[in-house]
């Protein structure tokens, strides 16, 4: 027996430990270990050092000539900021520009809470057939990804990414219960996985809205008719409700929480509780710390801009728009790019599109 | 094999009576993963979850070997990371339910034999029964001393505890474990 296992001795009967030990060691040697496995995540993880031991060389190798490309791209940069001023004096400041039509198209019955862009722009997520969460790039380097949600009798109603962009939170709702999930997707390094952040019976979550650092979710609970903004910490799992209203969306600082209440977009300030309403409308989305942007009934994009004791509001006009009907702008990367759902008749379905400002 | 070697490589652990891990990432995989393996599919019940873990524990390490200090034992750190990613699938799982028929054991393998290993299977099933009878400590400690192979002071250093308070968590683990065989609980 080793040293350590000294420690009861004088306590209880050697014999009987060293049987019982005996049985430990025999049940460890009996667990079978999966070889085929080890052979194939051998073959991953040398694939992986060669990537990584790539991207440390890459760096260096680019030095030499990013200092010439640097100057005779001096002229080039210069033509395209006046090229970019003009554009910016000839477009104005209050119009978007649909630059990718269609990027993708879901199915009549999907809502347009069951896609949403990542706040850097990369990538677009969406439910597929009530079981797969999907993501397309918008970007080169992003790869899409594939992830099977949580086996449901009922179906997955919204998505929203969070701020890192590491995790999304999705709704599902069966019958009478619904729960929140906050999915990882799967990455290099790590496979995907989600955990249950809330669950409850008789009421419907929808529109989840990641707070600034991602340790808080807020989300509207409907119950009988009456809708409330509830925020669950998605580090402790403690909850609170906040408000009366629906469709929370936090602003980048975390500073403001736009709700829709009675057909009307508001403005609650989280530090002191005092809420503004800014005009009627729904799905609010910040296009930065004091703007944000929201959909009239008509389909009209509707910006506002908050000052110290009031705000703006002004119409924001979609350029090469289709027939389809707006509904609902999510704006990523910081304000220049936005996510437009659009609601489409012949065929009915929902179109989702890019624009750029 | 590069990134594994970022010091100049020594024949010996001991090295000047310190402790001193030379070898590349590659080769102690070839030597840690039969045990980790083991280690996760003796915590978890379905067997297809243990192998996912056992990948993320590996891919995870891969990304921070750079952060192994080489002065401590491997076996510490890999385990402190199987450890923590099972504790944190466990977390994340705790409201799903396990597929009572996916228990350890049930899905063939290379290594499967069918006449020994319906014995074991049912033997496993009885042993992890009566593990889960035990405090999480308990449970923990006497995991990672017998099932992962580690030294008392190892699992001191995954478990962020004391030597001697490992050595009071696997006594006592070890008496009521012992007395459950003897009076055959959960049988």
């Amino acid at each position: 027996m080793r040293e350590e296992e000294k420690y009861p001795q004088g306590h209880t009967d050697d014999q009987t430990v060293a049987q019982l030990l005996t049985h430990l060691k025999r049940m460890r040697r009996s667990v079978p270990v999966n070889y085929q496995l080890k052979a194939d995540l051998k073959k991953q993880l040398l694939e992986r050092m060669k990537e990584l031991e790539a991207k440390k060389v890459q760096p260096q190798a680019e030095r030499p000539w990013m200092k010439r490309k640097w100057v005779w791209s001096g002229g080039t940069v210069l033509a395209a900021v006046l090229l970019i001023g003009a554009y910016l004096l000839w477009w104005g400041d209050s119009s978007v520009t649909i630059n990718k039509q269609e990027v993708l198209t879901l199915p009549a019955e999907a809502t347009v809470e069951q896609v949403d862009i990542d706040k850097s722009a990369t990538q677009i997520a969406y439910i597929v057939q009530s079981s797969e969460l999907r993501t397309i790039p918008i970007d080169s380097e992003t790869k899409p990804v594939t992830f099977k949600l949580p086996p449901t009798k009922g179906k997955y109603v919204a998505v929203a990414w969070s701020n890192l962009g590491k995790q999304i939170a999705v709704v599902e709702q069966v019958e009478q219960t619904s729960r929140i999930w906050l999915v990882d997707l799967p990455t290099t390094y790590n496979v995907g996985s989600s955990r249950l952040l809330k669950e409850e019976e008789g009421v419907a979550f929808s529109s989840p809205s990641w707070s600034q650092h991602d340790d808080s979710l807020a989300y509207t609970r409907s119950k009988n008719g009456m809708d409330e903004i509830w925020v669950s910490s998605t580090i402790s799992f403690q909850e609170w409700k906040l408000a009366e209203g629906s469709q929370p969306e936090w602003s980048p600082d975390g500073r403001f929480l736009s709700l829709h209440k009675d057909g009307e977009i508001a403005v609650m300030e989280m530090r002191t509780g005092l809420i503004t309403i800014l005009g009627q409308g729904q799905w609010a989305s910040w296009r930065s710390e004091h703007e944000l942007t929201y959909t009239k009934a008509d389909g009209q994009l509707m910006e506002a801009e908050l000052g110290d004791e009031s705000f703006v509001n002004r119409e924001l006009h979609l350029r090469n728009q289709s027939a389809a009907e707006f509904v609902r702008g999510n704006w990523a990367a910081k304000g220049k790019q936005l996510l437009l759902i659009s609601r489409e008749s012949q065929p009915v379905e929902l179109v989702v599109s890019l624009a750029s400002r | 094999m590069g990134m594994a070697i970022q010091r100049p490589a020594q024949s010996s652990d001991q090295a000047s009576g310190d402790y001193y891990e030379s070898r590349p990432f590659t080769e102690l995989y070839d030597e840690y993963f039969d045990r980790v393996n083991r280690y996760l599919r003796c915590r978890v019940q379905s067997t297809w979850d243990a192998d996912d873990l056992t990948t993320v524990v590996f891919l995870k390490a891969l990304e921070k070997f750079e952060q192994y200090s080489r002065t401590s034992p491997f076996a510490s750190w890999i385990f402190r990371i199987a450890h923590n990613t099972y504790v944190d699938f466990m977390r994340k799982n705790r409201e799903l339910p396990v597929d009572q028929e996916d228990f350890l054991g049930a899905e063939p393998d290379d290594t499967w034999q069918p006449e020994r290993q319906a014995l074991t299977n049912e033997e496993i099933r009885l042993l992890r029964d009566r593990l889960d009878l035990l405090s999480q400590d308990q449970k923990d400690v006497l995991m990672l001393r017998y099932f992962a192979d580690l030294k008392i002071s190892q699992v001191a250093e995954v478990l962020g505890k004391t030597e001697s308070s490992i050595k009071m968590i696997s006594y006592r683990g070890l008496q009521k474990l012992q007395k459950m065989y003897e009076r055959g609980d959960s049988e």
